[in-house]
């Protein structure tokens, strides 16, 4: 190119042969599906991980509702279920001693009374042990069965 | 309405189109501004394969996030920025030379009208490699894409005036590779002032 011209027209000619070039790199045929399916792969995970996170949040409140519930519950537990074997084992002994009884009869009346006053209250609420427990030594009431 | 405020708008209704239909909507922006977006990344990645690499993250993260675009106060500008901000990413993570003279890697398309001008295109391109992407960039963006000094200096996060000089740098070193001006001076002294 000459450098006669002004400079000003010698950028302006540099700046349209710049411009002309502007088009001559594309894209790659490549680039469109790659992106698109890349794009609903990052979409769909996303999707997932959305539906964990909900489910974590749904379980950790299902946690931080149920274990309170159980643990207030449990105060409770003495009353809404029946003596254990060793716990009526306990009564039998405390009965044979206080009424110097036959050991195995002390047994027998001691589950006779259990069932006695568990068929007396509500199903879902039973006696307290401490009540059942005085009961069958005769000092509380239900009034207890006279041994023989 | 001029090209970029128009692009602006075009930009921000196709991320409202994101955000309403999701991954479909995509293919209506990479129409609008793919080709645009590769040749800004591979100017400053100088590899096709690492702009467009720059270009996809770019995209996927408007795909995720469309009210990046939709809130911004520019939209096309905003993109322009994520897509060179990616393109210095990549070029940070691959730390490999590529060498400037080889246009191998490029992606090209000539009209028949254009044939004969290859060879020009292909020198432009030499050239742009050879730039400092500092320098490269901002030639893109006020050649290619018609910004303004301003709208250059929040795209790339520098004043209106180092954008102009940078740019003036450029054309300088164009020149003498292109040989259109001849040398106005030597290529150190410039590159003296440009780090100035």
């Amino acid at each position: 190119m000459s450098s006669n011209r002004p400079l000003s027209q010698e950028l302006q000619d540099l700046e349209e042969l710049i411009s002309e070039a502007q088009d001559y790199v594309v894209p790659s045929e490549e680039l469109r599906p790659e992106l698109l399916e890349v794009a609903r792969q990052h979409a769909k995970l996303w999707k997932i991980a959305r539906a964990g996170a909900l489910t974590a949040a749904g379980l950790v409140l299902i946690w931080g509702i149920v274990v309170p519930a159980v643990g207030s519950l449990s105060k409770y537990r003495d009353q809404v279920t029946a003596p254990s074997s060793s716990e009526v084992e306990q009564m039998a002994q405390d009965r044979y001693q206080y009424y110097n009884d036959d050991e195995d009869w002390s047994l027998v009346e001691t589950f006779s009374e259990v069932r006695d006053l568990d068929s007396e209250t509500d199903p879902g609420l039973e006696v307290p042990l401490k009540q059942l427990g005085e009961a069958s030594l005769g000092i509380g009431t239900p009034t207890l069965k006279t041994v023989k | 309405m001029n090209a970029t405020k128009k692009l602006d708008h075009q930009v921000r209704e196709h991320a409202q189109r994101l955000k309403e239909v999701g991954v479909a909507a995509l293919n209506g922006l990479f129409d609008l501004t793919a080709q645009r977006l590769v040749r800004l990344a591979v100017t400053i990645t100088r590899n096709q394969h690492d702009g467009e690499d720059a270009v996809q993250a770019a995209l996927l993260r408007v795909a995720n996030e469309p009210g990046l675009l939709s809130n911004a106060d520019y939209p096309w500008a905003y993109l322009l920025r994520m897509v060179r901000n990616e393109a210095l990413l990549v070029l940070r993570r691959k730390k490999r030379a590529y060498p400037l003279a080889n246009l191998s890697d490029l992606i090209t398309h000539c009209t028949v009208d254009q044939a004969e001008r290859e060879e020009q295109f292909q020198a432009v391109w030499k050239a742009l490699r050879k730039l400092p992407s500092t320098q490269s960039e901002v030639v893109v963006l006020k050649i290619w894409e018609g910004l303004t000094f301003s709208e250059i200096g929040s795209v790339l996060d520098i004043s209106p005036s180092t954008a102009a000089s940078r740019y003036r740098y450029a054309l300088e070193k164009l020149a003498r590779k292109l040989n259109s001006i001849g040398p106005v001076e030597s290529e150190q002294a410039t590159d003296r002032r440009a780090a100035v």
